[in-house]
């Protein structure tokens, strides 16, 4: 692929000791890139090292340490990276039992809020069901995961108010214990929450009001079905102040002795026809639904940055028939999308989804003996 | 544990190994550079450590730590009794007063506000704060917090306490390091400094806060 002006292009990628791999180095020319391989073999490691990259930390919520092969002192990563014609060379280290380092042409970075969004990045997963299935916090995970790589700010923001959090609800805790406690604190508390957790609510409020239009036209290609998808942003903020929430829920509060107002309440419902799609969705319906959802987001990332994400397809066959999977195919190929990475087993049947377009995909097999360049 | 023929010099390194930073081998050199000091030497370094633990007392004004019942800053004539530096600790009047800038007297608090940390008010000295506000005629409390949630909440909380002094309550600026570049400094910094912008005249330091 051509690099594109206004895209993110990984050019090239050396690895050491990284995960279940000794040393590993890949040169990417094609829009497309694929590892290919059997079960265990560490693809995903792969999509999780281009991950990595971007938000510096593992998808699969592993520590840095956990990523160093297993008896080794250090694990690098070295990229080279094209963002809108410009070169950034980047290495990571992590060395064992000591902080990593990310440094982008030299120039060390002290923290990881003010690096992240140098790569933006979208990834779809198996994973992606516990979206539909799982708590609100996964929900509000993946939105702020997003939210964080368009602007540091908001991971500040985000960062910021969880501490808050944390410090009111133990005062909640120390007044129920000791009931002299003063707790005057909270109305510096609750000033300080309302001041992160506005610049969080709008932000939020933000993707759910303008991409709700473009997650409905992603969901319809590649389900190919005229079903009623909706989005809905739940936040106890959108019908009543901070100041009237903290005020309602004192003595309830007081009672939990935690704080049950708040962004950290916010809870994003899926619903097809009007009802919950965890419930009624059938497991195809729910991949089609999670697909478009990350397309959107990436859309949303495009748009805020300028440049095209780079988008991570982990186990790209899970759950999706030929038909679904045609269309995802054709969507990625258009040029509002970018590089893409996919991991499967199967090569043949990789090859027949890109019929008629083989050379724009460029294929790694990974296997476990050979482990050296490929 | 290494292996020691006597037990008096194990009993030492394993003395040594409790202080901060001070690993077996290292607390081990340090008791073989006692041994072969003379034993009147060794015995001065044993009382002086001694003494100090056994003499040291907090001001019973400001709770700095002390030597006598009043610290050497509040029995000073020559401070100004009309402004109190509310810090946390005593290594933060150190720092202060190693500026010698300050010309006013001090507050040591103990401890920021984290009830996280199981710290309120109550754990801390704000009420001899009050007292001497009420009682000495106080114009000023300068609060040099570190700018933190904890230091924030404790600056909220004690303004509060003092408010029906009507008193004047400043905080230490805050902003761009001297020596730093305006392009290395995050933003949160560079913005608070911006809407906390002062007059030029102002940014002249004077020699005294008097």
């Amino acid at each position: 692929m051509p690099a594109n002006e206004n895209s993110v292009f990984l050019r090239k990628l050396t690895l050491t000791n990284f995960k279940n791999h000794t040393k590993r180095d890949f040169r990417l020319s094609k829009k497309f890139t694929a590892f290919v391989g059997q079960n265990g073999v560490g693809k995903t490691n792969l999509l999780d090292l281009i991950y990595f990259l971007s938000l510096t930390k593992s998808f699969f919520n592993l520590t840095d340490q956990q990523l160093i092969k297993w008896n080794e002192a250090f694990s690098r990563i070295e990229a080279a990276i094209e963002k809108k014609g410009e070169l950034l060379e980047l290495v990571v280290k992590i060395p064992l039992n000591k902080r990593k380092e990310i440094s982008v042409n030299g120039a060390v970075y002290q923290k990881a809020a003010e690096y992240i969004g140098t790569i933006p990045l979208v990834i779809i997963s198996p994973e992606d069901s516990d979206i539909i299935q799982g708590g609100s916090e996964e929900r509000r995970k993946l939105f702020d995961n997003i939210l964080a790589q368009v602007d540091t700010a908001y991971l500040e923001a985000l960062m910021d108010y969880n501490k808050i959090l944390e410090q009111r609800n133990s005062l909640l805790k120390m007044k129920a214990d000791k009931p002299a406690t003063d707790i005057s604190m909270l109305e510096f508390y609750n000033s300080r929450l309302a001041e992160s957790g506005s610049y969080i609510f709008n932000k939020r409020k933000d993707i759910f009001l303008r991409f709700e239009a473009v997650f409905q036209q992603f969901y319809a290609i590649i389900s190919e079905e005229k079903e009623d998808v909706k989005w809905h942003y739940a936040s106890q903020l959108l019908s009543k102040d901070w100041n009237m929430l903290f005020e309602q829920n004192l003595q309830k509060d007081l009672v939990l002795q935690r704080t049950s107002a708040g962004i950290h309440r916010d809870d994003f419902e899926f619903t097809i026809h009007g009802e919950k799609i965890k419930k009624f969705g059938s497991q195809g319906q729910q991949k089609s639904f999670t697909i478009a959802l990350k397309l959107s987001l990436y859309r949303y990332l495009h748009e805020m940055k300028g440049v095209l994400p780079i988008l991570l397809i982990d186990d790209l066959f899970d759950k999706l028939d030929t038909k679904r999977m045609q269309q995802l195919i054709r969507i990625l190929q258009g040029d509002e999308f970018g590089q893409v990475f996919m991991s499967d087993t199967d090569i043949l049947r990789l090859e027949k989804a890109f019929d008629g377009n083989r050379e724009q995909i460029e294929i790694f097999t990974i296997d476990l003996e050979s482990n050296d360049t490929v | 544990m290494l292996k020691y023929s006597s037990k008096l010099i194990a009993d030492a390194v394993t003395e040594f190994t409790k202080l901060p930073g001070i690993g077996e081998k290292t607390a081990l050199r340090l008791v073989i550079h006692l041994l072969k000091q003379d034993k009147e030497k060794v015995k001065q370094f044993g009382d002086v450590v001694t003494k100090m633990r056994h003499d040291i007392q907090y001001c019973k004004t400001c709770h700095n730590i002390s030597d006598h019942e009043l610290c050497s800053v509040c029995s000073n004539k020559m401070r100004e009794q009309s402004i109190i530096c509310v810090v946390e600790n005593f290594r933060d009047v150190i720092a202060i007063e190693n500026t010698e800038i300050f010309r006013g007297t001090y507050h040591v608090l103990g401890g920021i506000i984290s009830p996280i940390d199981g710290i309120g008010p109550e754990q801390l000295n704000v009420e001899s704060l009050l007292m001497r506000v009420k009682e000495q005629g106080v114009k000023e409390v300068l609060m040099a917090l570190s700018p933190t949630i904890e230091g924030d909440t404790t600056v909220f909380y004690l303004s509060k306490r003092l408010q029906p002094f009507g008193i004047t309550v400043t905080t230490i600026a805050r902003g761009v390091a001297f020596g730093g570049e305006l392009e290395y400094t995050d933003e949160l910094t560079l913005a608070r400094s911006i809407a906390t912008r002062v007059p030029y005249e102002n940014a002249l330091v004077k020699s005294s806060t008097s």
